[in-house]
Parts: structure tokens; sequence; C-alpha cells
């Protein structure tokens, strides 16, 4: 009998498994006719006959039913191997679009002012001279305004020069205190290697009671944000001058691509202008109404923070869509 | 504003401070610095003189000269054509190394010897002065035969560019920015000492009379001069070599020398000078007379022969007044007017403006004597012009502005605590004067030429340039809770999530201009803004609209794109249109050109191209579910087969379209889809949940035969009107049409049904689909195929 067992587990197939359980088990089967025997046997060796014969059964029924999941797992490999791929031939490029980097830089920026409960506003692209100039104590004389070639409407409004109107807009619609950010598009007339008419800026303003916000509070968030953006760099402040602050200072960061130690993109200087910032004027706070109040007010040029962030060198590329830029943020 | 380190050292001791310490500390005050640039002469060069000089007699343009250079004489070919006998000469001795690196070496020229180089200004690293060589005189120094040029500071100097800002027109000289750099480095300023004035004995009073009508808003001064002959110095034709870009067309120094040196002058002082002919105020040889008189327009005339007005102080002046090198004698004028005013009246006259303008708007110098006995001083030392004794002159009373300086104020501005102590001091540096000074106020007036402070803020900022902003220690603000959720914000968020989308679909973002071809955008189709209302100053003629769809500049970015061998491009922008009332409204535009995959293993290498079943897919895993039916929108970029509006719930959002072929033609760009859908319609809001079935759901499929002309709007129209406790959904999964058909085509509707009370059985499902027949067949005249 030990041949069965053999058998048993030298069958290479479902099928060969169930020829040899029907030789075995099957009515002609082996041990059906073992079993037939059983009435021939003496009664003295029958219960010793019995036993072994059921032992026997019992082991070549796990046999078979061992072999039977054997050679089904082995089927499942079997099939699967059929299935067997290189998978290196489905390595995959990014098949993802990419943020644009301007408009990625603005929201990294936005959030960080979010965080520290400023409110997100927005006004129009297209001004009047109240809103874009005049409250912001730029009067139609000031040599300030040479600053800003400006696009002009035939109907005497113009397109903004700057985020600053809405902070107009904002204050002669709300009380303070007002805690704000108003990122943009603004435009100039102006193109060439680092300019181009339009561009985006983010603006910030704040305003308290009398004698709460002073200019080392400008100070601080500022150096916390500028650290937010660019990690590990210097910053100095340089007095300045901006018509709708009083005083004015100017931001500069220590060179992102030399460390301070002078390069082309720095003019040898070792630093990097990144924004203006300064007190409100107090004939801002008059244009809108506001009495008894101080705050700060600030501003920044998005490409700017963009291209020093990203390391892009050509301003232009920016607004033609161009894939081979792009392609590199995904 | 261009400055240097020895022009600045006429008025203030820079001996220990080095130019470094100077470009930090004008930063630190707000004067920023944008350039540096040290000028050095190589070791080696040295001053000589010429003792001879021959023509070469094998060459006509070479000259053999005998320089004697302090230590013996050297024989020197040189070939400038001003070389001459007498004159002082930079000489590169043997063995010097020039700037660009060659070595003088003895050479032969012709056959004749020559023993160095006499040299041209370039070569020896200094800016262009004159066409051939650098000829030297005592104004830099006196010169000593063979002492090396680099040892003269003069011509060694450091430049500094600053970028000026727009209020500090007191800082618009050499004079202003040394006054500025004294306050901050807390030294004395040199004042300047007048000459004695005594050239002539003949007063101005005999040959100029000065009268006015009542003029109180301008201060003028004039005095007389008489040129006979007038040579630049080197140090004055050097420092306006330095300045060059300063005087860009404003002065050409080739032609009229005194009116360099008025140049000079009003660049070192800040007090705008000018000159008049003579012969514009007199009818004969005696007496000149100039009447200052007040327009209409709030300005001063000057009036000359004949009732001519000459000149409008501050603002401009006849050209034709100018002495020319021909006037002996000639009227100098030095004025001042308050930058406001005169600001003011140009723009509200548009009155036509010369140089001055730009100074006299931000502020010139109000000392009217400094800046004319300056001017006086440099012709004196260096040549024989005479001046006349005395002036005529007129001043304006002007007050000085008062401020009263409360200090608690100041602390809580700043946030910071200065010692009143150190207030006063960096007030009175900045020559303030300070009228009283109490614990807690302090009561100043400001210096004349400081016209752009008017109030506390500004003197704060005076005190915060002089302590210097880094050296006040930042602080956090504390700030008052306030309720911050803008509709803005809101916007902001749902832009996020509609990029991110965009992008998790294989679109790029990108930002355009919002200026747009008005031409163009006609000729496809898109109304523009109208005339009334249209961009005055475009920046260039291709830009001169605002545009009306995102579309035209990503079918640009499309083209461009191509044509760096892009085989797909999938862009999308989010951003503002104008419609012809040019009102602004928020669109997100898709343009999908080219492949819709790479090639790869699994196409063998056949990429197929953007088709619609694909765009829209990609369209609704950004926007989700929407219908489409055939558009109304009307452009030329529309295909007239293959368009649609997309429709969410019932409302119209925008429309997306397979491009015209003729503009994909014209593009050379292969198929392409575009969209362009109303930001404001589009809805990321939070949204709610409704019972669903926990039965199971059965699916039945039921094929009809209808006219070909029916659409699935149709179909849906009747469907909707049917029990939808029951059908979930259906799809349309096959459409079938063949000649036998003839005018009809079979389509394949698949239902799912479902309810929530219980397990569909086939009792209840064969009514529902025989009622969905009968209904199809009553609309659309469907028959079961």
């Amino acid at each position: 009998m030990e041949d069965w067992l053999e058998k048993i587990e030298n069958s290479s197939s479902k099928k060969e498994l169930e020829e040899v359980r029907v030789a075995i088990f099957g009515k002609k089967g082996v041990l059906t006719q073992s079993f037939a025997k059983m009435k021939s046997i003496p009664n003295m060796e029958k219960a010793k006959y019995a036993k072994d014969l059921n032992t026997l059964k019992s082991n070549l029924t796990k046999a078979l039913s061992d072999k039977s999941i054997q050679l089904l797992k082995q089927a499942i490999i079997d099939k699967m191997k059929e299935e067997a791929v290189d998978v290196s031939l489905y390595s995959k490029e990014n098949t993802r679009g990419a943020y644009h980097p301007v408009m990625e830089t603005m929201d990294k920026i936005v959030s960080y002012f979010e965080n520290l409960n400023f409110s997100v506003e927005n006004g129009p692209m297209i001004e009047d001279d109240f809103h874009n100039f005049e409250a912001l104590n730029l009067p139609k004389f000031h040599p300030a305004r040479d600053m800003q070639d400006t696009f002009y409407l035939k109907d005497s409004m113009l397109l903004r020069t700057h985020t600053s109107p809405t902070q107009i807009r904002k204050m002669k619609n709300n009380k303070p205190p007002i805690r704000m950010i108003s990122p943009g598009a603004v435009f100039r007339r102006d193109l060439d290697l680092t300019h181009t008419p339009m561009f985006h800026q983010v603006e910030g303003l704040v305003v308290q009671g009398e004698n709460e916000v002073s200019f080392a509070n400008l100070k601080y968030i500022l150096e916390n944000f500028l650290r937010f953006m660019f990690g590990d760099i210097e910053i100095r402040f340089r007095p300045s001058f901006f018509p709708f602050t009083e005083p004015s200072a100017e931001a500069d960061i220590s060179c992102v691509f030399c460390k301070g130690k002078g390069c082309r993109v720095c003019s040898n200087t070792g630093w990097l202008e990144v924004l203006g910032c300064g007190m409100v004027d107090e004939n801002v706070f008059e244009a809108v109404g506001y009495k008894k109040v101080s705050g700060y007010a600030f501003g920044l040029g998005v490409e700017r923070f963009a291209m020093l962030i990203h390391q892009i060198p050509d301003l232009r590329a920016l607004f033609e869509g161009d894939i081979r830029l792009l392609e590199q943020f995904r | 504003m261009i400055i240097t380190r020895t022009w600045l050292e006429e008025w203030m001791s820079l001996s220990n401070i080095t130019t470094s310490e100077i470009e930090k500390k004008l930063n630190s005050i707000g004067l920023e610095v944008d350039a540096r640039k040290e000028y050095k002469i190589p070791n080696g060069v040295v001053v000589g003189k010429v003792l001879e000089c021959i023509k070469h007699p094998e060459a006509d343009k070479l000259n053999i000269c005998q320089v004697n250079v302090g230590t013996g004489i050297r024989k020197i070919i040189c070939g400038a054509k001003n070389i001459a006998k007498d004159q002082f000469v930079p000489v590169a001795m043997i063995g010097t190394i020039m700037p660009d690196g060659l070595k003088i070496k003895p050479i032969k020229l012709r056959g004749i010897d020559s023993e160095g180089m006499i040299c041209s200004s370039t070569e020896i690293n200094l800016p262009k002065l004159n066409d051939g060589i650098l000829v030297l005189d005592d104004s830099i120094g006196c010169l000593e035969l063979g002492k090396p040029l680099n040892e003269y500071k003069v011509l060694n100097d450091d430049v500094i560019e600053i970028e000026l800002t727009a209020n500090r027109g007191d800082c618009l000289s050499i004079y202003g920015i040394a006054r500025d750099l004294c306050a901050s480095f807390d030294t004395s300023l040199n004042d300047f000492l007048p000459l004695e004035d005594s050239d002539s004995s003949i007063g101005v009073g005999r040959i100029l009379q000065i009268t006015n009508d009542s003029v109180d808003s301008v201060d003028v001064q004039y005095r007389v001069i008489r040129c006979d002959r007038f040579e630049i110095p080197l140090k004055i034709s050097y420092r306006l070599a330095l300045i060059d870009k300063e005087r860009n067309g404003i002065v050409d120094d080739t032609n009229n020398n005194i009116e360099s040196i008025l140049f000079y002058a009003t660049y070192a002082t800040g007090v705008v000078l000018k000159r008049y002919s003579k012969n514009y105020f007199s009818n004969d040889e005696t007496k000149a007379r100039i009447h200052l008189k007040n327009d209409e327009n709030g300005v001063v005339n000057i009036i000359g022969k004949g009732s001519k007005k000459v000149a409008t102080i501050g603002i401009n002046q006849d050209e034709n007044s100018k002495p020319t090198n021909e006037d002996l004698i000639q009227i100098v004028e030095a004025s001042y007017i308050h930058p406001d005013r005169v600001s003011r009246i140009v723009y509200e006259q548009k009155l036509t403006t010369d140089h001055h303008f730009y100074r006299t708007s931000r502020g010139s110098e109000p000392n009217l004597s400094f800046g004319m006995d300056y001017f006086h001083s440099l012709l004196k030392q260096y040549s024989g012009v005479k001046f006349y004794a005395g002036c005529n002159e007129l001043s304006a009373v002007r007050k000085r502005i008062s401020i009263n300086l409360n200090l608690d104020f100041l602390t809580s501005f700043i946030g910071y605590k200065v010692e009143a102590t150190k207030i006063v001091k960096i007030l009175r540096n900045l020559q303030f004067g300070i009228i009283s000074s109490s614990d807690n106020v302090i009561v100043l007036k400001v210096p004349l030429f400081r016209e752009d402070i008017l109030r506390k803020q500004d003197v704060a900022e005076e005190i915060i340039r002089m302590i210097g902003i880094d050296n006040i220690p930042s602080k956090k603000l504390i700030f008052a809770e306030n309720e911050h959720n803008s509709i803005t914000s809101k916007i902001c968020k749902t832009k996020r999530k509609l990029r991110t989308s965009s992008i998790v679909n294989g679109f790029d973002e990108s930002v355009h201009f919002v200026f747009t071809e008005e031409k163009k955008a006609n000729e496809l189709g898109f109304k523009t803004i109208v005339k009334e209302k249209k961009l005055l100053n475009p920046i260039t003629e291709t830009l001169d609209t605002l545009r009306p769809t995102l579309l035209l500049n990503l079918l640009n970015a499309s083209e461009a794109n191509f044509k760096f061998g892009q085989k797909t491009v999938a862009l999308f922008e989010v951003g503002s249109v104008f419609n012809e009332n040019r009102e602004e409204s928020q669109k997100v535009a898709f343009i999908y050109s080219g492949q819709k995959e790479r090639e790869n293993i699994t196409n063998h290498a056949n990429a197929s191209f953007i088709d619609l079943e694909t765009f829209t897919y990609k369209i609704s895993s950004i926007i989700g579910a929407f219908k489409l039916v055939p558009t109304t929108q009307n452009n030329a970029l529309i295909h007239p087969f293959v368009n649609a509006d997309i429709i969410k719930g019932t409302k119209k959002i925008g429309w997306l379209s397979k491009l015209h072929l003729s503009v994909q033609n014209d593009l050379g760009i292969p198929d392409t889809f575009i969209a362009e859908i109303d930001f404001d319609s589009l809805d990321f809001d939070l949204g709610k949940a409704i019972a669903y079935s926990k039965y199971q759901a059965v699916y039945r499929d039921l094929s009809i035969v209808v006219e070909k002309n029916i659409t699935l709007t149709q179909i849906e129209n009747t469907l909707n009107k049917l029990d939808d406790t029951i059908m979930k959904n259906f799809t349309i999964i096959d459409r079938y049409t063949d000649e036998k058909l003839d005018n009809k085509m079979s389509l394949t509707l698949r239902f799912k049904l479902q309810s929530l009370d219980k397990t569909l059985e086939e009792e209840d499902i064969n009514p529902y689909i025989d009622t969905i027949l009968a209904h199809l067949a009553q609309d659309v005249n469907a028959e079961l195929r």
C-alpha cells in the first residue's frame, strides 16, 4: 500500500489525482476491495485487519486532501505566472500637472498670514484715481507717481498699479481692528528683462487703536514671515519712502544664491531687496475717515519671491505657459 | 545720484572711514546704494612732461616725444592727435602691467625705439574723457614729475551710486549727502567759506537792475560774470565723466565749458543755477533789466526786453536765452521755489519743463549764496572769469515748520524707548532747531532744506533712520482677535481645490497677461471693450485690450509649446476676463492639444489623440458631473459639429468644444479641445447626505429603435418624469445604425433599479420596464427592438 501514498504524492495534476483516488476509493478501488475482503477474514484477525485498514484509509484520505490543496495552490501560482511582466516597463513619469510657481508662492504667502488671523481681501483690477492714488497720499502732481507708470482707460479709470486700493476699500467699509492681506495682479507699463506689464503683489494692513501698533511690531512679523518663506537667512531693514507710509522701510534678505558673499543676482551686494513696508501715513487714515488709530502696512512682489524661491532666471517665461518651465514643478 | 569719495571730502573728513563703511551707513540711513565702483590707476603709471614732440620720419600719424618722467628723459612714440609739447601726461613706464594684462616693454616702432607709453584715460582704467591721450593739470593736485599717478586721490576715486527716494530732494547733491552722512556719523560738516567778493571794482548794480511786482513765492539771486576765456580743469571734467549718467543729454561740455561748471556747481551744492545772455535783458550796451512778474498761474516769470517772457522760476527757460561762448557778459541766477508748489502748478497747467524741474520738484537747496559762492570759487580757482561785485537778490519770507514731539508718542510709535538726550543730539545733527526740551515734549524747528518733514511721524522717521532700523528690537503685537472669514478667503479656498483637481488630472497651471490683441479677438468672434472705455496707452499693439476670454492666451501657449517639440499640451488658467462693458468676471479655462497619452508599450507607439470622451472625462473629474447640450456660444474657435454647453443642475456654467479645424491649422497644432467655465458657478461647498438603500440593486438593459435625430436629452426628459424611487440612474451603453434601420437607430439603455424598502422582484421590475417603454413610445416614438 505504500506505493499508493507515493502515487498520490507524484500526481502532477488534478486529473491524475482523481484517477489515483478512483483507483483507491472507487467501487473497484483497492481499498474498497480490501474492505470487501473483511468477510473472509477469520474472526481472530478481523479486529486487527479492520484497524489497519482504517488507519490506511485515513492516511490515504489525508494524503489525497493535502495533495489536492497543494495542487490547487500550484494552479493559482501557475495562472499568475502567466501574468508575469517586466514591471520596469511600467515605471511612470509624472502624469500630474503643476501648480504655477507664482500661484504656489502666493498660496504659501497667504497661508502664513491666514494663520495669524489675517483676512484675505480682493478688489477690482480696474480702479479709479481716488482709490489707487489720491487716498494713498499720492496727489496728482506728486513726483512719486513717476515710480508707477500707469495704464489708463479712456473713461479716466486705470488698471491698478498696486494692491493697495484694496486696503482703502476695506477701511472705508469696516471699522478697526483690521488685519488683512490682499493678493492679486497689478499693472505697470513696463516690459523688459526684469519687468512685465502685469505682475502679482500681496499687500498687508494692520490697524488697531491709537498707540497700539508700533514699528517694532511691523519688524517682528516681517522677520518671521521672511524666515517662513526663505528659511535661514539674514534680514536687514533700510529706511525708504512710500507716499502711503511714514516712516517707510525696505527689507533685504541675504542673497539666497551666494549666501551673502556677492554674486551677479545680488549685484555683488550680498543682499536682495524683497519688500516695502511702513507705518500707515496719517493722510491715508484721514482719507478713509479713521481717527485715533495706529497701523502698519507692507507689500511685496510675488514674482520676485517665486524667482528667488524657485531660482527662475527669466521673469517673462512665467507668463507664457511654457511647459519646459512648468513641468519642472510637477 | 552718483557721489564720489573725494568729492564728499570737500565737506567732511573721511580719514577714519572706509568706503565700505560709507556704503553701509548710506543704506542704513535710507540712501540705498545701487552700485559701487573703485577707480585705481595701475602701478608704474607716472606724471611725465612732453619736452619735445616731432613727427616720426616714417609714419605720418606717429610722433617722437621726449618725455621727462622725473627719473630721466624717455623717448616715447605716441600716435595720439592731441599730443603737444609742454603737456603733462600719464606715462606707463617699462614693466607696467596695464589693466588689460599687457606688460609695457621697450619696442621699436617703424625703426625708432619707444621706452614707455603715453596713455589715454581708458588705458589706465578711468572713464573716457576725450579722444587721444589724457592731459594732466594742477587741479588734481601739484604735478610732480615721476610721481605715481595712483597717488592722486581725485583720479583714484571710489564712486557710489545711490537710488534716491522721491522725498529726499535735499540729498540731490554731493553736499546734501555729506550733510546727512555727517549727521549719522556724528561728525561736523566743513562749512564752505565764501570768497572775498572783489573780483572787480565795478558793482553789479552798474550793469543789472532787478524789479518785481511784489513777488513773494520764490527766492532768487543774480550775479554777473565777464568771461574772456575758460578752460575746464581736469578735476571737473573727470568728475563730470564719473557722473556722466546723471547729465545724459543735459549739458554738452565740448561746446560750452561754463555751462558744464554751472552744472557741476548745481550737482555739488543742490542750488539751481542758470545763466542768461545779457542781450535778452538790454537793448543796448548798458544796463540789463530783469523784471520778475507773478503770472496768473501762481508762478513767477522772468521778463526781458520787449516784455518777453524769458523763463519761469523752477520750471523752464527759453533755450535761446542761454549765453553762447561769444557772450562776454553773462547773468547767473540762483533760484528756489517750494517743491509742492512747483509740481502742483506744472501738473495743473501742463507746463513744459527743463532738466532742473527734476530738482525743483523734489526740493532744491534753498541756501542760494552757498551755490553761487561755490560756482564763483570754481571759476576763480581755475580761470580768469570775473564776477562783478555784489549781487541782486530777492527772498521770500518763509517760516520754518515747528513740530511738538511728544516722547510717549514716539516710544509707542517706534515700539522702543530712545533717550531724550539722544533724540536731541540726533535732531541737532540733522540741523533741526531745538526750541525747548522738557521731560516729555521737544519743540523743534525743521531746517528749510527738509520740505519733506511736516509732522511728528516724519520726525520719528528721522530718529529711526539715525538709530538704524536694525538696532530697534522687534516686538510681538498683541492683536485684537476678529472674525476674518471674508468672501475672498472662501474664493481662495475654492480656487485652491479647483486648481488641485486640475493638476491631479494632468493640466499644468498657467498665468497669462490679462492683455490681448483686440483685432485678433474680434476676428475670432469675441467682443472686446467698447471704444468709450478702452485702454489708452497699451504697451504694445498686440496687447491693446483686456481679454474677453482666457482661451486666446492658452491657444498661443499651445502653439508655442508645439514649436518647442511638445507632444501634449494640457493647460488651465483661473483668471479675470472682461466683457464689452469692461465688467470683470472670473473664469477657468482648459486646453488639451495633441496626444492623450505617451507612446508606450501598451499602445505600441501609436498614441492616440485627445478625443471628446477623454476630454469630458477629465473635465468631469475636475468639476464633477455635468450634462452637455449643443452650444449656443458663437465664436470662431468652436467646432461646428463637436461643441457643447456645460450644464450643471439646470444652469449653464460654460462651454466646451473641439477646436475649429481652420484655427487648428492656422496655429499648426494637432487635435485640440477647449473649455471655458464661469468660476463663480463652481461649488465646492460641503454636501448633505441622503438616504441610501440597503437592498441589492438590479440592472436591466432595454434596446429600442428611434429616429436618428432623437437626442439623449429628449430621452432623459421622458425618463425624468418616471418614479425615481426605483430608478437610480440609466446610461446609454450602445448606439447602432445600419442600412436596414434606414433613418432610425437602435439604442441600448441600461437601468439601475433599486428600492429603499425591499429587494426588487421580477413582478416589480417588469411592469416598471413596461412603463418606461410606454413613455418612450409616446414621447419619442420608440419601439422595442
